[in-house]
């Protein structure tokens, strides 16, 4: 058990790539981070840096009051499960697991009911005798965890470990992790594309892009407080809808206003963007905020623009509505009992209770409250 | 290793294979094949005859198997010393060459080593040297690398190091550097490709697990890494075994001598002494170790033809 931080971390790829700037990150004791984003932008090296496998350009990375810079993985106390599970092929189940054990010199009897009790946590007894060869995905994944939890280690540092299984397996294997971290409550680090995973799992979530922070902050915050253009953009399917506008004061009121679209903002949002009023910015709304007028409570005269229905993606329960307005795109996710047809002129309404104003070249959320702004 | 698996699922075609082409070509390998079998099979049985029978009719059969030649190859012949220098020679040789090179292919292939890419290409490059340039200059450097009297580290009247008379010319040992050395090359370039077809995870993994380098190599990848072990060991062992050049140039000590350079002073001997069977049986003992290896081992050696071609 153990806290993680990673003070001011650069990391440069010899040929020159700059893989993480100036990341700073506290992952406390217990807690359950993810680090998500799109590929390339950084997750593993960060990962890897603090297993010891990457060196750190530049910065500090501590493990408990440790700082273990020049300190090689084996001497980390720490425990990783790789992508594609890297299993020891020539070795049992069993032995993949009391590897690291007997590295580390645990007498034989330790090692036996270690080993034993993980296998049962993971539900793997039946498969200690089997080489992973012999083994589907599911299970080899399993092996994975079971080798990590084996060891107790003061950190578990996780790398996609989900991505290759399919669908079901890895909404299956999603909960089975969050269950196992429930129960032994290990620090851990765990990296992955998949935005669905990252809101499940984590405590705090960890939005990188380009090799840069752009926001830490519990799964909720970061949904509804995003911190950027980015992040807004990134975390929710479909994601949000930006429209480009400006800001303008008509009188004691503020409006969002483009071609054929002229909101009214709320007055603690107009009084929190104030100093932004006669400039160009991003117009940002959830396309669960867009919905159709008359099936709303919502609907005033001034949160509303005529829009043309482009296309309908029917789900089920609800329907993806693709929508036209004064030349933008942008989606709605309306309930599936509202009839629209492609073509069809409609009255959209905007929550406005719920929009995010963006600056235009910064890309800053400007409407946010300030004791929600980044964690 | 999930790379490697179509190498399990090889299976040598049986049978005339289709097209035109390969008609042709399975023609003449299988008639290559039966020349080959016939000349084999001529020495087995000829080493069975006696010298006025191999004279009056040289394809007759023996009358009577004429164990004895084998019996004057193996002690007067002093076959029986040659073998235990040439299984000594080889058996040091091929072991040393697998040992170094598969450190050599691991550091290149599996750790942060600085100069991994250009240790690789030196190594290629000792590929394109012909052997036999080297004669002259490995001769002059061994000839003068020689200890007649090394003491070294005295505690009281005692050294710790006392060296005499270590010469590498007309030596095992030189002999064994020799072909170690020059086997290096080829066994660190086809171990290298071997290694490539491991993943680098691995080695991660067992950082992570707790282990060092040593270990990591030790238990993890010279485990997996067996068959391409065992490949570059039959090829170097078939090499050293039959070779003849160095072992001439280097070794003229009739108790030193390896079996290919023995052979042929019992050639020569025979030409006086007019004992052609008992060289014929000579033979036979030389080819038995290759024989053997390639019958038990068949199945190894034609995978191992394809063990580091299959590239990361
Ligand atoms: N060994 C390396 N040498 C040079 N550049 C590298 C190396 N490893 C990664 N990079 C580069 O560093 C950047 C970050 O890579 P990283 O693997 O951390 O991305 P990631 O966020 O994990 O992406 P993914 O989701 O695809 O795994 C990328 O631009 C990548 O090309
Ligand atoms: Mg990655």
């Amino acid at each position: 058990m153990a806290e993680v931080s990673i003070e001011n971390v650069t990391k440069i790829y010899p040929g020159g790539v700059l893989a993480v700037k100036d990341a700073s990150l506290r992952v406390e004791d217990q807690e359950f981070l993810v680090l998500v984003g799109p590929s390339g932008c950084g997750k593993s090296t960060t990962l890897r840096m603090v297993a010891g496998l990457e060196e750190i350009t530049e910065g500090i990375i501590r493990i408990g009051d440790r700082v273990v810079n020049d300190v090689p993985p084996k001497d980390r106390d720490i425990a990783m499960v790789f992508q594609n599970y890297a299993l020891y092929p020539h070795m049992t189940v069993y032995k993949n697991m009391a590897f690291g054990l007997k590295l580390r010199g645990y007498p034989k009897a330790e090692i036996d009911t270690r080993v034993a009790e993980a296998a049962k946590i993971l539900g793997i007894t039946n498969l200690l005798d089997r080489k992973p060869k012999a083994l589907s995905g599911g299970q080899r994944q399993r092996v994975a965890v079971g080798r990590a939890i084996v060891r107790k280690p003061a950190a578990f540092l996780f790398d996609e470990p989900l991505s290759n299984l399919d669908a079901k397996l890895r909404v299956e294997m999603r909960a089975e992790l969050a269950k196992l971290h429930h129960r032994l409550q290990t620090t851990t680090i765990y990296v992955t594309h998949d935005q669905v995973e990252a809101m499940t799992l984590g405590d705090r979530i960890v939005v990188m892009n380009d090799g840069l922070i752009q926001q830490v902050a519990p799964p909720l915050v970061l949904y509804d407080y995003p911190a950027n253009v980015f992040v807004a953009g990134f975390i929710g399917t479909p994601p949000m809808n930006f429209l480009k506008g400006s800001l303008v004061r008509e009188g004691q009121k503020a409006y969002f206003k483009a071609d054929g679209i002229k909101i009214k903002l709320a007055p603690d949002l107009a009084g929190r963007v104030e100093a932004h009023m006669g400039k160009e910015v991003k117009f940002g709304v959830r396309p669960e905020n867009v919905m159709v007028k008359g099936y709303t409570s919502l609907s005033e005269d001034e949160n509303v623009a005529a829009s043309q229905v482009t296309v309908v993606e029917p789900l089920g329960d609800e329907q993806i509505v693709y929508l036209q307005a004064g030349g933008q795109d942008f989606i709605a996710k309306v309930d599936s009992h509202v009839r629209l047809e492609v073509g069809d002129t409609t009255q959209m309404v905007f929550d406005v209770g719920r929009v995010h104003v963006f600056d235009k070249d910064t890309g800053v959320n400007i409407s946010l409250r300030e004791k929600a702004a980044v964690a | 290793m999930a790379r490697n698996e179509h190498l399990k699922d090889y299976t040598p075609t049986r049978g005339l294979p289709s097209g035109l082409g390969n008609k042709i070509i399975f023609v003449i390998l299988a008639a290559w094949g039966a020349f080959s079998v016939m000349s084999l099979l001529w020495i087995v049985v000829t080493s069975l005859r006696t010298d006025q029978d191999l004279f009056s009719s040289p394809w007759g059969l023996p009358s009577a198997p004429q164990w004895v030649n084998y019996k004057i190859a193996w002690t007067i012949a002093k076959m029986g010393q040659y073998t235990a220098n040439s299984v000594i020679v080889t058996l040091s040789s091929v072991f040393c060459m697998v040992v170094i090179s598969s450190m050599a292919a691991y550091a290149i292939t599996k750790t942060d080593f600085f100069a991994a890419k250009p240790l690789f290409f030196y190594f290629l490059a000792g590929m394109a040297v012909p052997a036999s340039l080297l004669l002259v200059p490995l001769f002059m450097t061994l000839k003068n690398f020689n200890i007649r009297d090394l003491a070294l580290f005295s505690v009281g009247d005692y050294w710790l190091i006392h060296i005499k008379d270590f010469y590498l010319i007309d030596s095992r040992l030189g002999l064994i550097l020799i072909y170690t050395t020059l086997g290096i090359p080829f066994t660190v370039f086809v171990l290298t490709g071997f290694f490539r077809t491991l993943p680098t995870a691995l080695a991660e993994s067992a950082a992570v697990d707790g282990a060092n380098e040593y270990t990591t190599f030790y238990r993890i990848f010279l485990p997996l890494s067996k068959p391409g072990l065992i490949t570059v060991a039959i090829f170097n062992f078939l090499y050293t075994w039959n070779e003849y050049q160095f072992a001439l140039v280097f070794i003229s000590n009739e108790r030193l001598k390896t079996l290919p350079v023995g052979l042929y002073s019992l050639a020569l001997a025979t030409q006086h002494s007019n004992n052609w069977t008992a060289l014929f049986a000579g033979l036979v003992i030389l080819m038995l170790p290759t024989l053997l290896i390639f019958i038990i081992l068949e199945d190894r050696i034609t995978k191992g033809l394809t063990v580091g071609a299959v590239k990361a």
